[in-house]
């Protein structure tokens, strides 16, 4: 076998990308090399900052999840307020971390399946700093009381324009590498990326023009669009970049094609069909026509065809390379978010069922599901692609393993548990509010955990009709509240580990790596033999 | 004022709906749709084949 033989620089290892057979293949590492280079500095721009964001924004939300169980907690400052503080959560986790962070992987991911390098980055980098300048006059906006109090649209009018500028250039210049692609097969990610890129800008123009300008409408308008957009930035926009990131990673890092490509595109046509019509679901026993929420619904739980297709896709897919997970901290993060995916989906789904609906509208369990939606799924999604990207981009290793452990099990013990106690909580808080004529807490007094936990149940039989006050219900919820604190703290843990591991790596530490290909090279199966010239 | 609102955002998104079928009928045109397996293992290739994985914890080479 005739061939240029060169090693890591580091180990003493060959991998096949080492192992140049002819001119076509040395020139494939080259364009793959020109590529990583021309995306360098903007996806950089767009992780560093999403990284800063994703800290600040976990900070706040910990602090309004304190307020919530502790209402003095930093009381004294008015733009530490709960009413403040949360909006400014909620804004700075969607377009400081998420929006950010999903971007840098998109500009990244078009430009590898495309092909082609990135052409004229500066201009990205120049929608990225503008992005920035958005989100922090939006967050001042809020904090200085400038709010406009509509959920997911919290940012006064001066720092929207700056959004929609910076989107606009990004989208822009992600159409034109696609214009310019090598690669003439359009794979299912890109599908998933356009569909982000290109229904973003209207439903956010949407949103603005008709709930913040002079054209804003009123009344129940106004609530169907607001919740119309509300759910369409997870499920046209979010959801999108997430599932993006997971076809390309997930048979990428396994080095195994999906398990059924046409199920994947099946998935994509389908939930570019269903999903925008599920937003008004959240408006059920709302004073709207009884037909438009019923439309929701229905597209609500058709929403099970996409979501049942990339489950079976995704799990066929990883099926006996579970073991890989163990080596792999970007198919943990991956895997983690996708199985999240799944049960969200159904999850939501079953939500939008009018029966289902009502005991859990309004309660924490609600708040329990975005935060599996947004958290569970997207942002481990996109902690893999940040693992797998960012190395390729600086030429460098992350430099701690023990860091990237204890990322990953914070993050997915803190979800989990916050999933769980908000659900609890939840459940516990809309039944009483309906239904209860006891406490659950009086009941257990009275009976014992499970003697006082089956006479809770019975209560609603007995006494429906017949709801607790509202300081009682709500006193029930704290210690759920608290244990959601805990695992808000569990969580920041992990993002300082992940911060730490992000601007090492950015600034300087870690092992360097002169490949395009970053790690060796080993068979997917649980063989760890290195490859090696035969 | 209302009907202007309404004008404006039905007319999104008809054009929205105009986009997602003009893309189904571009991507049935240009045969996107007509190789699956093709198009799975299209983010493969010589430098990144099948059968390998691509990512590893830090120091691996090392050990």
């Amino acid at each position: 076998m005739s061939s240029t033989i060169e090693k890591e620089t580091t180990g003493d290892r060959l991998y096949p990308g080492g192992i140049h057979t002819d001119e076509g293949q040395l020139a494939l590492i080259a364009d793959r090399a020109e590529i990583d280079r021309s995306c360098k500095y903007p996806v950089l721009l767009f992780y560093g900052t999403a990284v800063f964001w994703l800290m600040v924004g976990t900070l706040f939300g910990l602090v309004s999840s304190i307020k919530m169980h502790s209402p003095n907690f930093l009381a004294e400052w008015s733009f530490l307020t709960f009413g403040r503080l949360r909006p400014a959560h909620l804004n700075v986790v969607v377009f400081g971390w998420s929006a950010l962070v999903g971007l840098g992987t998109t500009v990244w991911t078009v430009c590898r399946l495309c092909r082609v390098p990135l052409r004229f980055p500066q201009m990205l980098v120049f929608a990225g700093i503008l992005w920035n300048i958005g989100v922090a006059a939006g967050v001042y906006g809020i904090l200085a009381g400038q709010s406009n109090s509509i959920e997911w649209i919290e940012f006064p009018q001066y720092a929207t324009f700056t959004l929609f500028l910076a989107f606009a250039i990004t989208s822009v210049w992600t159409i034109m590498t696609f214009s310019q692609r090598r690669e003439k097969h359009v794979y299912v990610s890109l599908w998933y990326i356009f569909g982000a890129m290109f229904w973003f800008p209207w439903i956010y123009a949407t949103i603005e023009l008709l709930m913040n300008s002079p054209l804003a409408v009123q009344g129940v308008a106004q609530e169907s669009i607001h919740w119309w957009f509300g759910h369409n930035a997870l499920g046209v926009f979010f959801t999108p970049m997430g599932l993006a990131a997971i076809y390309y990673l997930l048979p990428k890092v396994i080095g195994r094609p999906v398990y059924s490509y046409y199920l994947s595109i099946l998935g994509f046509w389908s939930l570019a069909i269903f999903y925008n019509w599920a937003g008004g679901h959240h408006l059920i026993a709302g004073p709207l026509p009884a037909w438009l929420l019923t439309c929701s619904i229905v597209g609500s739980v058709m929403m099970f065809i996409p979501v049942i297709t990339t489950a079976i896709n995704h799990h066929m897919t990883a099926y006996k390379y579970f073991e890989v997970l163990r080596v792999s901290p970007v198919l943990r993060f991956v895997v983690f978010g996708a199985m999240s995916y799944t049960i969200v989906s159904f999850q939501g789904s079953m939500m939008a069922v009018r029966v289902l609906n009502e005991p859990f509208h309004f309660t924490h369990h609600t708040i329990g599901h975005a935060h599996l939606g947004l958290y569970a799924f997207y942002t481990m999604v996109m902690f893999g692609a940040v693992y797998y990207i960012m190395p390729r981009l600086t030429g460098r290793e992350f430099f701690s393993r023990k860091l990237i452990h204890t990322h990953f099990w914070c993050s997915a013990i803190g979800i989990i548990m916050m999933f769980l106690v908000l659900t609890i909580g939840g459940i516990i808080q809309g039944h009483e509010w309906n239904q209860a004529g006891k406490s659950l807490s009086d009941c257990i007094r009275d009976n014992g955990l499970i003697g006082g936990g089956i006479a809770w149940f019975n209560s609603f039989k007995t006494q429906q009709d017949q709801p607790l006050a509202f300081m009682t219900a709500l006193r029930e919820t704290i210690p759920w509240l608290v244990h959601r604190s805990l695992s808000g703290t569990l969580i920041l843990i992990g993002h300082t580990a992940f911060a730490i591991l992000v601007f090492w790596n950015l600034f300087g530490s870690g092992v360097q790596r002169a490949r395009t290909v970053l790690f060796p090279l080993r068979p997917a199966t649980n063989d760890q033999r290195p490859v090696t010239k035969d | 004022m209302t009907t202007a609102a309404y004008i404006l955002i039905f007319g999104l998104l008809g054009c929205l709906m105009v986009s997602v079928v003009y893309g189904l009928y571009w991507a049935v045109r240009r045969g996107q749709f007509s190789d699956f397996q093709k198009g799975a293992t299209s983010i493969f290739d010589d430098e990144e084949p099948m059968g390998f994985r691509t990512d590893g914890l830090p120091g691996e080479t090392q050990k």
